[in-house]
């Protein structure tokens, strides 16, 4: 077993916020993450390492124990729901997962469609979403650049992360639903917390200060 | 066309074949664990691999259910292959032994069958080894329970694991006073299995639950610890029932701690997760090194009663795989597959009843049935690690070689040389 805890971080856009969080808590260093091809990143005097994964693979690290912790958004969490515990949201990285359309199609009666074709990152959030409401959506499965969907007609709709809602006013989208709100979790593998009980309330205490001096 | 296409070497996800190393450490490690049962006067129970869809459903939450492995026979029925032990064990108790004097104690070493994504030390079938004590409810048998798992992970030489016990009976009795929802109860259930505490508080709040009730909730996940978190516990059950459950809970691990046990044991109420049929106390056990539980157990009073007889019950199932990872984790040794003599064909015929002999005391002896020459014969002895072998004999003697020596022996003297 690892002395240190291991930590697993998001690359993307949740990096930076990750990063000047335990910069906080004493990982003077941990800025050189940025600047290193290196993937495992030690703090021995924290008793800590880190790793950088891709977002989707932060809680695969953690559920099966590669990573005692892990940060990532509940976005991400929920599109693939794991066996992981979930203590705490960390309030940065906020974002709306949402449904999209060109205007016009606010007027419309989903519902009377013959057929209604949904651009997503997000294929399982956004099945159930269609299905909760009783229609069964065609999932157009993407990894980038939704918007473009609809104006193309690739898709009716799109599902997508917004922080400003910049991009879709941009390309003359209007938002029609929201799916979720996210934010950065903290999430813990379950054997971790059990065994480690002391060290990982002892480092969620300083998240959790650190947070609170933040805001 | 390749020698893997020739030879079909697909297999269907989910289960895979236990080979030489692996599966003599599988057995070996289910043959221990029979003879510890057996010394505890459990029985060996032997249910069907498959059984009718429907009987198995009547005893799996519907989680559990979606995970049961379904076929067709040619009679049109739905069939499901046993995604564990104790829903059968609560069938045939319920249906055909309820006669029997009390307690029955049962113990399986088993393969069962969920269909999943296989995961983290998982795949679609497994093997678990278990008991089940039916009969009491009291907190002896469910402190047996938890004995005999803690001396089955000591015998096999696991080092460091953490038996965690709950109370579902707790949680349980709170929400009943509430008057909530199914889909409210789910909710709290799942912010409780992330211990997702500011989602548990929110809900609460929004519900407007009663400062109690409420607070006992939202501390069940800081509810953990030794005997000091049974003190809290008790301070904060809201109700009769929910006293009672943690006075059980204590007195279970009263028990253990008179006997010394209490080392690798935790108490942990902060979990509502587990098997839907769980009523008290719940066993959950983790090994330095593993990212999941290695076992899991608890007490099931109402299980059998869906079947037949109510009669409470207790038990626990090992994950005998994940044993196993646990186990090399912490740099187990190796197997030794290799056996112990080699004897040329003809020499193996001038004294059968010796080379039976030297079996009966627990040795590996081979007989070369490749009409292999002396030379041949040391160099597959050398290759599959086998220290002596027979390369000739007569009615007397033997003559014995290792790597670098050869010697004639007599039959009768072959166990001394050999040990």
């Amino acid at each position: 077993m690892r002395e240190t805890l291991g930590v697993a971080l998001p690359k993307g856009r949740l990096l930076q916020p990750c990063l000047e969080l335990f910069q906080d808590l004493g990982c003077a260093g941990i800025m050189g993450i940025l600047s290193t091809r290196r993937l495992l990143w030690e703090e021995p005097q924290q008793g800590l390492s880190f790793m950088v994964v891709k977002p989707a693979d932060v809680s695969i690290y953690v559920e099966h124990g590669a990573a005692d912790l892990g940060i990532v958004g509940r976005d991400v969490l929920r599109e693939e729901p794991r066996d992981i515990y979930e203590p705490m949201g960390l309030g940065f990285g906020r974002c709306r997962l949402v449904v999209a359309g060109p205007p016009e199609i606010r007027d419309q009666n989903l519902h009377l469609r013959h057929r209604l074709r949904v651009a997503s990152k997000y294929p399982h959030l956004t099945r159930q979403h269609f299905l909760k409401q009783g229609i069964s959506a065609e999932v157009v499965s993407l990894s980038g650049s939704l918007e473009l969907a609809p104006l193309v007609g690739l898709a009716d709709l799109v599902v997508d992360l917004v922080q400003t809602g910049l991009t879709l006013h941009e390309n003359n989208l209007v938002e029609i639903d929201e799916i979720l709100s996210s934010e950065a979790c903290l999430i813990v593998n379950r054997a971790s917390h059990k065994l480690r009980l002391k060290e990982i309330n002892h480092l969620m205490k300083r998240v959790a200060d650190a947070i609170g001096d933040g805001e | 066309m390749s020698y893997n296409e020739t030879f079909k070497a697909a297999l269907p996800c989910g289960v895979r074949d236990l080979l030489l190393e692996n599966a003599a450490k599988l057995s070996k490690l289910m043959a221990t664990w029979r003879q510890l049962f057996e010394s505890w006067a459990y029985t060996e129970i032997i249910p069907p691999t498959y059984e009718h869809y429907d009987v198995l459903k009547a005893g799996s939450d519907a989680d559990f259910e979606r995970r049961i492995f379904r076929v067709l026979d040619r009679e049109g029925n739905i069939l499901a292959l046993r995604p564990d032990i104790t829903t059968q064990v609560a069938r045939i108790v319920g249906t055909k032994l309820h006669n029997l004097p009390l307690p029955l104690r049962f113990y399986y070493l088993a393969n069962v069958f969920r269909f999943e994504e296989p995961q983290a030390g998982r795949q679609r079938e497994f093997y678990q080894a278990g008991l089940e004590l039916i009969g009491s409810p009291g907190p002896d048998a469910d402190a047996e329970m938890i004995s005999v798992l803690l001396e089955a992970l000591q015998q096999v030489g696991l080092r460091g694991f953490q038996i965690n016990l709950g109370q579902m009976a707790f949680f349980r009795a709170i929400v009943a006073e509430l008057d909530l929802s199914p889909a409210q109860v789910e909710t709290l259930k799942g912010a409780i299995d992330r211990k997702d505490e500011v989602g548990l508080r929110k809900s609460l709040r929004e519900w407007k639950l009663d400062d109690g009730h409420a607070a006992a909730l939202s501390e069940l996940p800081h509810l953990c610890g030794n005997a000091e978190a049974l003190e809290r516990a008790a301070s904060l059950a809201p109700n009769a029932g929910a006293r009672r459950a943690i006075e059980n809970l204590e007195q279970v691990y009263d028990l253990l701690s008179a006997q010394g046990l209490a080392d690798h044991v935790v108490i942990d109420l902060g979990e509502a997760r587990g098997m839907d049929y769980y009523t008290g106390v719940t066993i959950e056990g983790f090994s330095p090194g593993l990212g999941f539980s290695i076992c899991n157990g608890g007490r099931y009073d109402e299980l059998i009663g869906r079947y037949g007889r109510p009669l409470p019950a207790v038990g626990f199932g090992l994950g005998v795989e994940r044993v196993l990872l646990a186990l090399e984790e912490q740099g187990e040794q190796e197997v030794d597959l290799a056996p112990h003599l080699l004897v040329a064909a003809e020499a193996a015929s001038m004294d059968r009843a010796a080379l039976q002999h030297l079996r009966r005391q627990g040795m590996k002896v081979q007989v070369d049935v490749m009409d292999r020459d002396e030379a041949g014969l040391l160099e597959y002895a050398r290759v599959r690690g086998i220290p002596w072998v027979i390369v000739a004999g007569n009615a007397e003697r033997a003559l014995l070689a290792t790597a670098d020596s050869q010697r004639w022996v007599s039959w009768g003297s072959l166990e001394d040389m050999l040990s």
